[in-house]
């Protein structure tokens, strides 16, 4: 299977947490939702139809940690629109503190069924295109993107115990081996969402906070010709 | 009207002397500073806010989201409804109807939805009964958190307040606050061509965001902001379609004999342009032009040299053009 890979980094991200409201706290990585967001910003579809195109059934989407997970806050003076009219003039405001990610970067691997979709994709990423402009999460956590390059990945057996550097599905884990000096985290993630916005599959996904691999037996495991073992969400 | 149908990247500098760019509104309004690396942070709100208040105040133009600032003039903003954008009669025929009536008068009218972006909810009286939806609007023009090129220095003030804390009280209370001695902001934006076509976004706005970028900083006289100095305006536009460099704030670094807290003017600091420089050099082909305004107080300097900057673009094959104030 041929998989585009590519590397997206910003200073902040805010992929919030679905639960969340007047104290947005953030997931660690971008769910898998965020990325079909990302990849549609660089293809041009628009808000209201890109999700159409990143069902699970069409579309292969992993992503790995490039840089450790840090989060901090950031309080903004929001406006109160319980009465400020047309939610626009503004009487009084709001504090409100967000939890951000910072000095962020993840590797993005992709493949789907649609030549097109694939093509258009390829041909953005090798001219550093995009339509719309990037963001993690928000719009003011503007991004940027290098193309790493389209890689064949192997489908791999198994048998054994394997290094994997994307994060884990936990479904498709059957046994892991925790080692010593690594952070292991888990969070539970939008995996699919319908064109009007309904989530209609999370996944816990597991991770390691420090960006180092994760040692494993698990189902659906891909290895890449750069080495790098990769598990789709 | 031009209709903006290319990107463009903007860089933009200005600093701060004994003043506080932004306070935290959950620490004490101390200015914002990322405790990890000791730079001084700027939202993006606040900048928008600067950018609106200017465009409102001082050129009369429409803005979308704004203070109710005094009581008489309030009334009228009190009142208001999305529907008074509506210029066409309710009941109305169909929810649509009115939401495209009321979307075309607002981006005609509002400058900052067409630069920012914006969401209005709205309740519509039709002739079967009433409907509720929204208009979204993604801004064409995003800027990032600014963020200052160099570690700054938090200075903590004493003193007496002009009041009493409470009536009948015959001293006077102390206050406390934060300031920075000196801080050299740098903001980063993008304006998008596609996202423009949905806000009709026009090439007279983005004159206009410009001079609200610039003179809204020099001119926001408050407090806490009077020692604003907007010190360099840059602007990257591409002839290529779609395609833009990214991140160019980075390729701006500061140098200076001193270290970055005892930093406290300008005239303490250089600008090292080379990256940039070379960068752009790469990218020539793609790009139309680029468009800066200085205020003259910065040095450049290419490898350590100092140097012109417009000189060294030209001679990277960029077309420059000086922006004036």
């Amino acid at each position: 299977m041929k998989v585009l890979v590519f590397d997206v980094w910003g200073e902040f991200g805010h992929f919030r947490k679905h639960y969340t409201t007047t104290s947005p706290l953030t997931y660690s990585i971008p769910p898998r939702t965020a990325i079909a967001g990302m990849i549609g910003a660089i293809e041009g579809f628009g808000k209201d139809e890109y999700l159409q195109y990143f069902s699970k059934e069409n579309a292969n989407i992993a992503v790995k940690i490039s840089c450790p997970i840090k989060k901090t806050r950031i309080a903004e003076n929001l406006i109160d629109t319980k009465i400020a009219p047309m939610m626009s003039r503004i009487k009084t405001r709001t504090q409100i503190r967000f939890e951000v990610l910072k000095d962020v970067k993840y590797r993005i691997y992709f493949s789907h069924s649609s030549e097109e979709v694939y093509n258009k994709l390829y041909s953005m990423l090798k001219e550093h295109k995009s339509v719309y402009t990037l963001c993690l999460g928000l719009s003011e956590h503007i991004a940027n993107y290098e193309f790493i390059g389209e890689m064949e990945a192997v489908s791999e057996l198994l048998d054994s115990e394997r290094e994997i550097h994307s994060v884990v599905p936990e479904k498709e884990l059957i046994k892991i081996s925790f080692e010593e000096g690594k952070e292991y985290f888990s969070e539970t993630i939008p995996i699919e969402m319908l064109p009007n916005r309904e989530v209609t599959e999370y996944g816990k996904i597991l991770f390691e906070k420090n960006a180092k691999c994760i040692l494993a037996n698990v189902n659906n495991l891909w290895r890449l010709e750069n080495g790098e073992g990769i598990i789709f969400m | 009207m031009t209709e903006v149908n290319r990107r463009s990247e903007i860089v933009f500098l200005y600093d701060i002397k004994d003043g506080n760019p932004n306070g935290d509104p959950l620490d004490d309004n101390k200015p914002r500073i990322d405790e990890e690396t000791g730079i001084n942070l700027v939202t993006d709100v606040r900048f928008k806010r600067t950018i609106r208040d200017h465009l409102y105040k001082f050129r009369g133009k429409e803005i979308f989201v704004r203070e109710i600032s005094d009581e008489n003039g309030s009334i009228q903003d009190a009142k208001m409804r999305a529907r008074d954008f509506l210029t066409i009669e309710e009941p109305l025929d169909s929810f649509e109807t009115g939401k495209n009536n009321i979307n075309e008068n607002l981006l005609n009218d509002c400058i900052d939805v067409r630069l920012f972006g914006g969401t209005v909810p709205l309740e519509l009286k039709l002739k079967k009964g009433k409907d509720t939806g929204s208009i979204t609007h993604t801004g064409p023009v995003q800027f990032k958190i600014g963020r200052s090129m160099h570690k700054v220095f938090i200075k903590h003030f004493r003193g007496t307040g002009a009041f009493a804390s409470k009536e009948g009280a015959s001293q006077k209370t102390f206050r406390e606050e934060d300031f920075l001695p000196y801080s050299l902001i740098s903001f980063y934006g993008i304006i998008n061509e596609n996202a423009a076509k949905d806000t009709k976004l026009s090439e007279e706005d983005i004159d206009l965001l410009l001079d609200g970028m610039w003179n809204g900083t020099k001119n926001l006289i408050s407090r806490s902001k009077v020692g604003q100095v907007p010190r360099l305006l840059f602007k990257v536009n591409y002839k290529e379609g779609n395609y833009h460099i990214g991140d160019l704030n980075n390729l701006f670094s500061l140098k200076s004999d001193l270290i970055d807290e005892e930093i406290r003017d300008i005239s303490q600091i250089r600008i090292e342009v080379q990256r940039l420089v070379e960068v752009l050099g790469k990218s020539k082909d793609k790009i139309e032009n680029a468009q800066l305004c200085m205020d003259g107080s910065i040095v450049f300097t290419y490898g350590g040299e100092e140097i012109d900057f417009e000189k060294s673009l030209m001679e990277a094959g960029i077309n420059t053009e000086i922006l004036s104030m």
